[in-house]
């Protein structure tokens, strides 16, 4: 079940895809139909509980033609960074290209939401998502196209290796790398990062 | 002789950040003269140009007088710190915009120690329980405003041995300047918090604890903040 939140008659909903339309979760509403066209897509996360910001670990080089497109050897162990929850926005949204930047780039990526708890959490404990295709087209032309089996660290080994050191909670997200074939996007380019039985996001650099 | 009433006593909160909280590297001129050497160098090749910021994730947060388990054989880092507070004044009709700075709250942030700054430090930084937070966000206007924070010192006691004093006169970029770079880039949120950055020792390195060892920040105008270093129990 593909789940959504969205803003909708003045209020934030969560919602499912059904039948090709979002139906509404909220009780006052529940079952009400509306088209995808009719929403403000939110980030598809419930919220978190206060005093527990949310963590977003994501990981850089995780494909080997990415590490060798930037011209790293592939990396020994996860090679990790964290984003602030406040760079979290949602499909068609718009995002900024600061001044002065020189090259901005898309990474389509499988994010992984942690659904409880995991500490010391080992590799044999964790599913490890299907092999998906992903792709991203930049103004309807195809830029990037990749595998999640061509991951360096999967899923699992990344939850063992997170979970070794640190707590993950629900609602926590690791974003787990991208492949090769990121370009420069300007102002104005609709860029659309595509997953195989997920479906796909569109974001546009904002003019 | 008429009895002196006190004023109820509002139950004590601790402090705990609701936002992301960001660490800067570098950020005192010591640290920074003792690299400025390596940063020509690769693999960094050129000085930053901007704050150098890392996160501390909700799973460091040590609440004042907790325990912080220390991973066994690790060499693990106490540092002082100060933290702004994002937010808005408690006033429903305050002017919209970004949020300000509300308060300011101590901090002992703690790393497994590392020699290097290129990668983000995420394996030595974000270790559970690494983050010692201070008992309280005590309000900026108690404070003197931000500029006043320029004039404070951070004291460090490791059982009760003060083992560093951290002068903010040092900092490269003052509170002011470090808020203002970092959101001409990234948009600080209600909640978030921002550390100003800690100092090294002479020699670069910064004061080590064991387990067993109880770690007290404190500065003037602040309640200190006292952490408990214990063995990591992997039963």
């Amino acid at each position: 079940m593909k789940r959504a939140r969205v803003a909708w008659a003045g209020a934030v909903h969560d919602a499912v895809a059904c039948e090709g339309q979002l139906e509404l979760l909220t009780p006052a509403v529940r079952g009400q139909r509306v088209p995808f066209e009719g929403v403000v897509w939110l980030p598809p996360l419930p919220p978190q509980p206060a005093q527990r910001p949310r963590t977003i670990l994501a990981l850089g080089l995780n494909y080997a033609d990415h590490a060798k497109e930037l011209a790293f050897k592939a990396p020994e162990e996860p090679l990790a960074f964290v984003k602030g929850e406040a760079s979290l926005i949602g499909h068609r949204a718009f995002t900024v290209r600061p001044p002065e930047v020189q090259f901005m780039h898309y990474e389509c990526e499988l994010a992984v939401v942690i659904g409880r708890t995991a500490k010391r959490v080992k590799k044999a404990d964790v599913p490890d998502p299907m092999n998906l295709a992903l792709s991203t087209t930049v103004n309807g032309t195809i830029t990037q196209q990749g595998h999640t089996r061509d991951m360096i660290f999967d899923v699992p080994t990344l939850i063992e290796y997170f979970s070794a050191f640190m707590t993950l909670q629900p609602g926590d997200l690791i974003l787990t790398g991208t492949p090769d074939g990121v370009v420069d996007c300007k102002p104005g380019d609709v860029v659309v990062t595509s997953i195989e039985g997920l479906g796909s996001l569109e974001n546009t650099i904002a003019v | 002789m008429t009895p002196v009433l006190s004023a109820p006593v509002a139950p004590c909160v601790p402090y705990q950040p609701s936002g992301t909280v960001y660490g800067t590297l570098l950020n005192f001129r010591g640290e920074h003269a003792l690299w400025a050497s390596r940063m020509v160098e690769p693999p960094y090749k050129a000085p930053p140009q901007a704050p150098v910021l890392y996160v501390k994730t909700a799973n460091t947060f040590t609440r004042d007088c907790g325990t912080i388990a220390l991973p066994a054989g690790a060499s693990v880092e106490v540092a002082a710190s100060l933290g702004l507070v994002l937010g808005w004044p408690d006033d429903l009709l305050a002017p919209a915009g970004a949020p300000g700075v509300l308060g300011v709250v101590l901090l002992n942030d703690v790393a497994l120690a590392h020699d290097s700054y290129y990668r983000p430090p995420v394996k030595t930084r974000c270790v559970d329980g690494f983050l010692g937070l201070g008992p309280a966000c005590v309000g900026l206007g108690e404070l003197g405003g931000l500029a006043s924070l320029s004039a404070m010192r951070l004291a460090l006691h490791i059982n009760g041995e003060l083992r560093q004093t951290t002068a903010l006169s040092d900092l490269v970029r003052d509170a002011a300047s470090l808020l203002s770079e970092v959101n001409a880039f990234m948009g600080l949120r209600a909640g978030d918090v921002l550390m100003l950055g800690t100092d090294c020792l002479p020699d670069g390195t910064r004061p080590r604890v064991k387990p067993g060892d109880s770690v007290t920040i404190s500065a003037e105008g602040f309640a200190s903040a006292t952490h408990h270093f214990v063995s990591e129990d992997l039963s």
